[in-house]
């Protein structure tokens, strides 16, 4: 708390003696108000509280330091307060970001504190959603809430430690230019209670950019160092890769990407002085070709072995296993309520600002084919992307497909095979927009009963916005999805090796998420989203929840 | 090493030795910045020294325990108002803007430890407009808004008050005597934005310029009536990763909230308005039941020259009561009319209306809210209430009249309320302490205890507290007479010169009585349950442009007659004497800076209820500073 206030006071005695002189403070952030009133529609239910009412203010405000004009500080302060929450109540504050940045002789760029690093799919990459395919602007008000809040940035993940930067001009026709990037952070910190060393993530990546393309080296390093407690298990992961984006002068239409790697990890009980090490690798290699500026295709062939590990980038956004606070529970026997799209957008559900060792749960209803992003292990096949058809600059549209099996069998020799179809379309015109996409998968495996899977899963993003005026839109957004069948989920073991098959089953499960607004439209960075919304899941238990949702973002 | 592969070494150091170092770019991707943050605040120092020659009695039943220490030191307001207040606002761009005011509060225990918190809390504007109208938002909160005395407001009274006993949120002048002034001269002091306003969390939307001459307020979110219950927040150990939940502070997601909204035509001389709030207050941890209020009304305000008509009515519901409607109309005129401005009202607020939103102090029905305003309750007494001049309580009706005169510098205002229950719905009745009543309310600083004290007849509201008193007029399961309530104030400010500065004297008296039969006047005999009188006599003594020497005296006496509560040793009702004795300096140490001293002598004795005595001395000292 005294950190915290010297901090607030530091802030202010800066901005006020140095603000008009050396003009070297600036300020950014956001003030938000998100206010939810929810109703639970069930049926025989009279344990169960059935309405909320709840939200908060908060305010971001950023402060951009500059002591010299190589050296900068960012940091936001946050103050929050709670709907309801009259007479100073349920006020919080929390720092949520400090960041030095800087320059060395104008040539070695440094960041210390809180950074984002992504590198590539295979390496260090922070796969996105999973219940989204080319959602409706009203609800996407609330997804860049959700990015804004849980640091998602693009596929970026936010870390917290030291990133460093430099480059070479090598000044010839063939070779341009060298970049090295390199980074260590923190990923967890010991815990002499249960054991716990802390654990570094390290590694960095070397492009030389030449006359046919660059070429890259990328190595992400998960590990334990040791003595930091009184070591019982030791983790260790590497992985190292080389990518390649390639054109030639003769064939400007094509052009070819490459990424390969290897991995390696180990499990190392030091009082037993065992240690179990898992190496595998991975290819993807691509052709894209480029009809003209508004068609362009791509065919991939992929191959990511079984035993590949990538923490950084086999992740889940989402916590499929967490609950919301948001009726937990329905009927009179108390039964936990299956959460839905309407829950992944506005409830309290647990997002992953982070990643660990261990391959997190997923829900194969809204991945199966490639639950971790491309990075998931024990699949091969090819994909086929039709990247762009753009019609008079009024309609885009995009596509991909995926045959896809794995590897080896999970459980049985037979091997699982995958398709997966992923379109999305936009369409504008004069007031209107309007977005939609489907993504549909399916998984078999044939055999005997025990072994056979059927499952097959879609998932449905419409929207339509009409502007009434410069700074007035209605909004539609819909959303469904559905699953029918059967599949047997790996759940996996501490070294991330199927332990254990759960039986799922889907009875023609369907979900639908209906929402209309208004957008009111401020300035060009302020807004006000004004929503009706249904969500309705019928699965074991019926129930609908209905909602109206305020959200006033005001960017500055 | 293979013969090409050590070639292709060679060739990539010969030119990595030969490549020169790339300049980087600092900054690569910044936020939009903006560079004008408007900070503004007070510094509050608050010293509270008190002694007791007669300590408070809190609780009869363990004496040896609750009673209040002699002697008390106290650093900070005991209303938990904050040391310091910073008002942190920005104007990103024309039609957007967002404020707050952070606090920081510190007991000087010499634990460092600061209280912080939100005064008004966050509050994001904006505004744009269109061909139909202008529209202006309001989100987060607190908000300070109103929409009608019925429907959503405070009631401002006729600012008869005592300036002796400073109030946190008092402003400071550049002319140092302008708060003694301005109460002379206008009849009150500049308050700030809670003043006759309610607070309120939510959403608001005023639309202006309407088509046919209309404007249009709508609100929808939590007003005190609707607060939320929360866990307790530990901000030292407040953790990063788990902030951005929505429901994390929450101990309970009950859906309590209030939605309003208020429809203008303004005409050529005046306006008129058509009102509604509803109100969803729920009382069980299923939401089950709940106290479901609507208050729909219509208000107007019609002026001519000399005449001004204001009033309102309206109907209301509470849960399965009957629809009730409430009544006020008002008729002011000016001096050229009637030689003396008058102020005349009638008012009629059935018996079943509720809205504790409104002006109106809920006395006749059963809400089950608790008082506490931590659990959301509302700082407002019950019962049949003692409410003074002009003031508003359902399940009652009457007139009030106020006037003015001026003779030179000596300036008379008076009222008086003539009140009557409409129907006999309970047996007690409530009254306000005037004198020290502040002083009393410090005796619990941190809590709001009702049917508190050595015979749990003291409540507390902010900064005050009020008195329960239970009626013997129950025969055969009846309630067997009507109460009529009486008010009349009598207020005198006089301005004289001392030292050619501007000097004021003060004296307010407030007289209150109810009895079971009409009266013109205020009743000073048994007849009445209860009878109040209250003098209260100020001096404002301008030494220099920077030094004012204050001094008070203020006398009550309560008196109930023998229908009233007995004691059982004395077997006699309330005879009660409140005395206080203040005399204190406003120095201004430079501009923006004062230091304010007052001492205190203040006394309760009720003669016939013993262990409800109690005196001594307090002495104050605030130190403010507004930048």
């Amino acid at each position: 708390m005294k950190i915290l206030l010297a901090w607030f006071f530091l802030i202010c005695t800066i901005t006020t003696f140095s603000q008009e002189r050396l003009k070297k403070i600036e300020f950014y952030g956001l003030a938000k108000t998100n206010i939810l009133h929810q109703g639970l529609d069930v049926e025989n239910d009279t344990t169960n509280l059935k309405n909320t009412n709840y939200g908060h203010s908060l305010i971001d405000l950023g402060f951009l330091i500059r002591p010299g004009a190589n050296t900068e500080i960012a940091s936001e302060l946050r103050i929050r307060n709670e709907l309801g929450g009259f007479w100073g109540g349920a006020v919080t504050y929390g720092i949520r970001k400090l960041t030095l940045k800087g320059v060395v002789n104008d040539a070695i760029r440094y960041k210390i504190g809180d950074i984002n690093l992504k590198m590539t799919p295979y390496t260090l990459y922070n796969n996105g959603y999973q219940d989204v395919v080319n959602e409706a602007t009203v609800f996407q008000q609330t997804r860049e809430l959700i990015d804004y809040e849980y640091y998602f940035e693009g596929n970026d993940w936010r870390q917290q430690g030291i990133q460093t930067a430099f480059g070479f001009d090598l000044n010839t026709k063939n070779f341009q230019s060298l970049d090295v990037n390199l980074f260590s952070v923190r990923n967890k910190v010991s815990d002499p209670n249960s054991a716990t060393p802390d654990r570094l993530f390290s590694g960095g990546q070397i492009s030389l950019l030449t006359a046919l393309g660059d070429l890259n080296y990328h190595s992400a390093n998960l590990h334990d160092l040791k003595n930091t407690v009184t070591d019982i298990n030791l983790y260790y992961n590497s992985v190292n890769s080389v990518s390649v984006n390639m054109k030639v002068d003769d064939l400007p239409k094509f052009s070819l990407k490459y990424e390969g790697g290897i991995s390696t990890t180990n499990y190392q009980n030091v009082q037993e002085d065992q240690t179990n090490t898992f190496n595998d690798y991975y290819w993807n290699i691509g052709l894209n070709y480029s009809f003209n500026t508004t068609l362009k295709f791509g065919l991939s062939a992929l191959n990511t072995g079984p035993q590949f590990r990538s923490p950084s980038a086999q992740n889940v956004r989402m916590s499929y296993s967490s609950s919301s606070n948001i009726f937990p529970t329905i009927g009179n026997d108390l039964a936990v309520r299956n959460m839905g799209l309407g829950d992944y957008l506005y409830n309290d559900v647990l997002y992953y600002n982070t990643f660990d060792e261990k391959l997190d749960d997923y829900n194969p209803t809204f991945s199966n084919a490639l639950p971790y992003g491309l990075a998931t292990p024990n699949r091969k096949g090819l994909s086929l992307h039709i990247k762009e058809i753009s019609v008079k600059e009024i309609l885009n549209l995009s596509s991909q497909l995926y045959f896809l099996s794995e590897i080896v069998g999970t459980g049985t020799t037979n091997l699982k095979s995958f398709t997966k179809l992923v379109t999305k379309g936009d369409f504008v015109y004069k007031k209107w927009k309007v977005k939609g996409g489907i993504a549909y998968e399916t998984t078999s495996r044939e055999g005997l009963s025990f072994e056979t899977i059927d499952l097959s899963s879609m998932l449905v993003d419409f929207g339509v916005d009409f502007n009434l005026s410069e700074n007035i839109a209605i909004l539609y957004g819909g959303k469904f999805h559905s699953a029918n069948g059967n599949e047997l989920t790996t759940v996996y073991d501490n070294t991330n090796n199927p332990l254990y098959f759960q039986p799922s089953n889907y009875n023609d499960t369907k979900q639908y998420l209906h929402s209309a607004g208004l957008l009111l439209s401020f300035s060009e960075r302020s807004t006000l989203t004004a929503s009706l919304s249904t969500f309705t899941q019928y699965d074991e238990n019926d129930y609908s929840v209905n909602q109206f949702h305020v959200l006033y973002r005001l960017n500055f | 090493m293979s013969s090409s592969s050590r070639l292709l070494f060679l060739i990539f150091i010969f030119h990595f030795l030969s490549a020169d170092i790339l300049a980087q770019s600092f900054i690569e991707s910044k936020p939009e910045t903006f560079k004008k943050l408007n900070i503004s605040g007070n510094y509050r120092f608050h010293l509270q020294y008190r002694h007791f020659n007669n300590p408070y009695i809190l609780d009869a039943s363990s004496l040896d325990t609750s009673i209040l220490a002699t002697n008390t030191f106290f650093v900070g307001d005991a209303t938990q108002l904050p040391e310091l207040t910073l008002n942190i606002s920005a104007n990103p761009s024309e039609n957007v803007s967002f404020g707050t005011d952070l606090t920081f509060w510190n007991q000087q225990t010499g634990q460092f430890d600061y209280f912080r918190g939100l005064n008004l809390g966050i509050n994001l504007y904006g505004s744009f407009k269109t061909s139909f109208g202008n529209f202006n938002l309001r989100t987060g909160g607190i908000h300070w808004l109103r929409l009608s005395r019925f429907t959503m407001k405070a009631a401002e009274g006729f600012n008869r008050y005592s300036l002796f006993v400073r109030n946190p949120w008092d402003p400071q002048y550049a002319v140092f005597s302008q708060r003694y002034s301005d109460y002379y001269n206008r009849g009150s002091v500049q308050q700030d934005v809670r003043w006759g306003n309610k607070a309120f969390q939510g959403i608001a939307v005023d639309a202006g310029e309407l088509p046919l001459g209309l404007n249009a307020t709508f609100l929808y979110g939590k007003a005190e009536t609707s607060g939320a219950q929360f866990k307790e927040v530990d901000n030292t150990n407040y953790q990063q990763s788990v902030q951005f939940l929505n429901t994390q502070f929450y101990s309970s997601l009950l859906p309590s909230y209030v939605i309003g909204a208020r429809l203008t035509k303004t005409l050529d001389k005046g306006d008129i308005s058509l009102n509604t709030i509803n109100g969803y207050s729920y009382l069980d941890s299923l939401a089950v039941n709940m106290n479901q209020y609507e208050f729909h009304s219509l208000d107007y305000m019609l002026q001519s020259k000399n005449v001004t008509f204001i009033g309102e009515v309206g109907v209301s519901k509470f849960n399965d009561l009957d629809y009730d409607y409430g009544l006020v109309a008002k008729l002011k005129t000016k001096k050229p009319l009637t030689y003396l401005p008058l102020d005349l009202e009638w008012f009629y607020i059935g018996k079943d209306v509720y809205n504790n939103n409104s002006e109106i102090i809920n006395t006749s029905v059963d809400d089950a809210l608790p008082d506490d305003p931590t659990q959301g309750g509302v700082l407002a007494q019950t019962g049949s209430a003692i409410l003074g001049v002009g003031n508003l309580a359902n399940n009652r009706t009457g007139i009030s009249i106020n006037t003015e005169y001026n003779f030179n510098s000596l300036k008379i205002n008076f009222g008086q309320t003539i009140s009557k229950e409409l129907e006999r719905v309970n047996s007690q009745l409530t009254y306000g302490r005037k004198i020290n009543s502040v002083t009393f309310s410090e005796f619990y600083r941190w809590s709001y205890p009702t049917l508190a004290g050595p015979y749990n007849r003291i409540s507390k509201y902010f900064r005050g507290v009020y008195e329960t008193v239970n009626l013997d007029n129950v025969r055969g399961g009846e309630i067997k007479d009507d109460k009529y309530f009486n008010s009349l104030e009598l207020q005198a400010k006089y301005k004289y010169s001392f030292k050619k500065y501007n000097s004021f004297f003060f004296y307010l008296g407030a007289f209150n009585s109810v009895q079971t039969k009409f009266s013109p006047m205020v009743v000073f005999t048994e007849d009445a349950y209860i009878r109040q009188y209250v003098h209260e006599f100020e001096n404002y003594l301008t030494m220099s442009p920077r030094t004012i020497i204050t001094s008070y005296l203020g006398f009550e006496r309560i008196i109930g007659n023998y229908e009233t509560d007995i004691n059982d040793d004395t077997f006699m009702p309330r005879n009660q004497t409140t005395i206080g004795v203040g005399l204190g300096v406003d120095y201004s140490l430079s501009k923006n800076t004062a230091l304010y001293l007052r001492h205190r002598y203040f006394s309760f004795e009720d003669r016939n209820f013993v262990l409800d005595n109690n005196n001594g001395h307090e002495t104050t000292l605030e130190l403010k500073v507004s930048f």
